[in-house]
């Protein structure tokens, strides 16, 4: 089986890719390295907020 | 004694000073404060400045913080936010309703964040990163803050449509769908921008 596009791996790590491709990546150690490595960033990337506009802007 | 901004800058001739609290848009008028989007865009280009009121009230935070996303400190969000609702009002009559209002906003704000920021790093401020709810160690703080402002270094250094789809998507939450509306892309060119854009930001972290 293929490994995770791009676009998939994205659909994987937001919960939506189709069952029968996240069944791949219970299987491949490479797709499984790259969705954690993937979602440690994206979490870290999360972690920065932005203030609310002052209330008179 | 307080000033309303972003009416100044829209009609530049207007100087406009309210005494006491500021008042909200919706005090004005309560039958607009509930109109939906093609009657407030309605009433605008009829002459009812009023209901212009209503639309910043309603899309201020998230154009706001949309600019504060790509500059990364007030002063720059502010003025580029202001920037954002002139065009709005300006191009009124072009909004046809083909996406919501608050989409083709967001729309205008990335078209006016990327053309001031280009690929410049933010002028950051100490602000803005997550602070814990509980009491930090100030060397814990200070490693926060520095890792916050990498990240936002970082960021800022993404290709410009990377960056824009990784801003709404992580911080805007806006679904795939939207962010291609307003990018002007295909959701499979988003999810791949968004995939770069994270492979990116660890090639462009140093602490990763």
């Amino acid at each position: 089986m293929t490994h995770l596009s791009s676009s998939e791996f994205v659909d994987y790590v937001e919960g939506t890719l189709p069952s029968g491709r996240r069944a791949h990546v219970q299987t491949s150690v490479a797709c499984r390295g790259q969705a954690e490595t993937w979602r440690e960033r994206l979490a870290r990337a999360s972690r920065i907020d932005a203030p609310d506009p002052p209330p008179l802007f | 004694m307080t000033t309303r901004v972003w009416m100044g800058a829209v009609q530049p001739e207007w100087k406009v000073t309210v005494t006491g609290a500021p008042t909200d848009a919706r005090d004005d008028n309560p039958l607009l404060a509930a109109a939906d989007e093609a009657a407030l865009v309605a009433a605008c280009l009829a002459g009812r400045k009023e209901a212009f009121d209503v639309i910043v009230e309603r899309h201020r935070r998230h154009v706001y913080q949309l600019c504060y996303r790509f500059v990364g400190n007030h002063e720059d969000a502010s003025d580029l936010a202001q920037d954002v609702f002139v065009r709005a009002y300006r191009g009124l009559r072009s909004f046809k309703g083909q996406s919501s209002l608050g989409t083709w906003l967001y729309r205008i704000g990335v078209n006016v964040c990327l053309n001031k920021v280009g690929s410049k790093t933010p002028k950051a401020e100490p602000i803005g990163d997550n602070a814990p709810g509980h009491f930090e160690h100030p060397a814990d703080a200070l490693v926060r803050r520095e890792r916050a402002a990498e990240v936002r270094a970082a960021i800022a250094r993404l290709p410009k449509k990377q960056r824009a789809t990784l801003i709404l998507r992580v911080y805007h939450e806006l679904p795939h769908e939207q962010i291609a509306g307003i990018l002007g892309s295909s959701v499979g060119a988003v999810k791949a921008n968004f995939f770069h854009a994270l492979n990116n930001l660890k090639k462009l972290l140093r602490h990763a």
